[in-house]
C-alpha cells in the first residue's frame, strides 16, 4: 500500500517552529561566554559523550513526546538525525552572526564551539516542533502520546532538567555559592528542590499534573525520581563544563545540590510543559 | 488530527542523508582526535611586528598555541632595548589561547621608535584551563 508523501511546505513550518524552539531554549547559552570556552577547553571525550547523550534524549524525547504520533523507531531516528543537523545549522549560523566563530579560527575551535552550542538548540528544535505548533493547541491536545510509564517520566524529566539548569551550569555562580553554602543551607536548598516539584506536581494545578491521583506513595514516588533526575543533570552538566575535575566530595556534592535546584524546577514544571 | 503515516519528503530526506553525514564525520573527527591526543602542554609561539601605520612605539603580537591543551590567563611580559638596557616593560594578558588557534594583541610603549633598537618576549604565564 503507497503512502502520501508530506507536504514541503509542512516540513518547513515543522523546521520553522523548531528553529524558534531551538533559540528560545538556547539563547541564554549562545549569550555566555563559559559556552563559548567550553567548545574549546572541552576534550574530545566529552564532545563525543555530549553528542551520544543528546541523541538519546532526542530519541527518547521523540519516541515519547514528539511530533509524529504512532512513529516507529526508523521514524523517530530520522526525525532525531533531521533534529540534530539542523541545530548544527542554526547553532553555526546563529555563532557567526554573533562573530564567536571565524573562518580564522581552528576546525577544532569551530567544531568545539557549535555542537556544545547545538546539542541544547537540538533538545530545543524538537520541544519547538511538538509543542508550539496550531496542531496541539486548536485539538487541545496534551500528552499527545501514550503513557510510557517510568521510562517515559525519566526521559522528560532529564529532558526538562536539561534544559532549565544548563542555562545556568557553565556560569562561576554555581561555585561560588557552593563555596559558600553551609551544610544547613544545602539541606534547605534539598527540601526547597523536593517542595517545588511538589508544588508543581501535586498542588499548582499546573498543565498536565492532573494525572497523578495515586495517593501518597505516587506522590514520593515522583518527588524522588524527579529529584534523582534532577541531581543526576546536575552531576552531568557540572562534569561536562569542567565544575567538578580536581575538587574533592563534599564540594563537588555541594555543587550538585547547588545546581539541582535549578534542574528539579525543569525536572517538575519543565517536564509538564514539555510533554 | 490526521493520524495517516506519511513518506518523508525530498526535503527531508535530504537533511536525513546530510545530516548523517554530518555526525558521521563529527564522530570520526572527534575519536581520531581523542585517540592521537597526547598530554603535551600548551605551547606558545609570539610574534612581534612592528606597527608602521601607527603613529607611536606600537607592535602587532601574534600568540599561536601549537601545543595539544588550551592555554588559560595567558600573561606575557615584553622588553623593550636600547644598546643591551631595558628601556621599558608592557605585559599582555589574554583570557584563552585555543589548541592550534591564534590571538592577535597590540602592545604600546611610551619610549619613541628612534630612542630603542628591538622588543624581546620576557616571561610567558598561563593556567591549565
Amino acid at each position: 500500500m503507497s503512502r502520501k508523501t508530506r507536504k514541503t511546505s509542512e516540513t518547513l513550518k515543522e523546521y520553522g517552529r523548531g528553529t524558534v524552539g531551538g533559540l528560545l531554549f538556547s539563547l541564554p547559552l549562545l549569550y555566555t561566554m563559559e559556552v563559548w570556552w567550553t567548545g574549546f577547553i572541552a576534550s574530545p571525550e566529552k564532545l563525543l559523550a555530549l553528542i551520544v547523550f543528546t541523541f538519546l534524549l532526542l530519541l527518547g524525547y521523540n519516541r515519547h513526546s514528539g511530533m509524529r504520533e504512532d512513529a516507529s523507531l526508523k521514524e523517530v531516528f530520522q526525525e532525531s538525525v533531521e533534529e540534530i543537523t539542523l541545530a548544527f545549522i542554526v547553532a553555526f549560523l546563529f555563532l557567526l552572526l554573533i562573530n564567536k566563530i571565524g573562518f580564522t579560527m581552528s576546525y577544532r575551535e569551530i567544531a568545539g564551539k557549535v555542537i556544545v552550542e547545538s546539542m541544547i538548540v537540538a533538545i530545543g528544535f524538537s520541544i519547538g516542533t511538538a509543542q508550539l505548533g496550531q496542531g496541539k493547541k486548536e485539538t487541545g491536545e496534551e500528552n499527545a502520546k501514550d503513557d510510557g510509564g517510568l521510562v517515559q517520566m525519566i526521559v522528560l524529566c532529564i529532558c526538562g532538567a536539561v534544559l532549565v539548569s544548563s542555562s545556568v551550569a557553565p556560569t562561576e555562580e554555581i561555585l561560588r555559592i557552593a563555596m559558600v553554602s553551609e551544610p544547613s543551607h544545602l539541606l534547605v536548598m534539598v527540601l526547597t528542590s523536593i517542595l517545588i516539584s511538589g508544588i508543581v506536581l501535586f498542588f499548582s494545578d499546573f498543565r498536565g499534573s492532573g494525572k497523578f491521583e495515586g495517593g501518597i506513595k505516587e506522590i514520593i514516588f515522583h518527588l524522588v525520581v524527579s529529584y534523582l533526575c534532577a541531581l543526576l543533570v546536575s552531576a552531568l552538566v557540572l562534569w561536562f563544563f569542567g565544575r567538578i575535575s580536581g575538587y574533592g566530595f563534599s564540594f563537588v556534592l555541594a555543587e550538585v545540590i547547588v545546581l539541582a535546584v535549578p534542574a528539579s524546577l525543569g525536572a517538575s514544571a519543565g517536564r509538564l510543559l514539555i510533554t | 488530527m490526521e493520524n495517516e503515516k506519511k513518506e518523508p519528503n525530498v526535503l527531508e530526506k535530504t537533511i536525513f542523508v546530510v545530516g548523517l553525514l554530518i555526525i558521521v564525520l563529527l564522530l570520526s573527527y572527534l575519536s581520531y582526535d581523542w585517540a592521537t591526543r597526547s598530554d603535551a602542554p600548551p605551547d606558545l609561539k609570539i610574534s612581534t611586528r612592528m606597527e608602521s601605520n601607527s603613529s607611536g612605539n606600537t607592535y602587532k603580537v601574534e600568540t599561536k598555541n601549537v601545543g595539544m591543551e588550551t592555554a588559560k590567563a595567558v600573561h606575557i611580559e615584553f622588553n623593550l632595548y636600547r644598546d643591551g638596557s631595558v628601556k621599558e616593560t608592557a605585559v599582555l594578558d589574554i583570557d584563552y589561547v585555543p589548541v592550534q588557534s591564534k590571538e592577535t594583541g597590540w602592545v604600546s610603549f611610551r619610549q619613541s621608535k628612534t630612542m630603542t633598537d628591538s622588543i624581546v618576549v620576557g616571561s610567558v604565564s598561563y593556567l591549565k584551563p
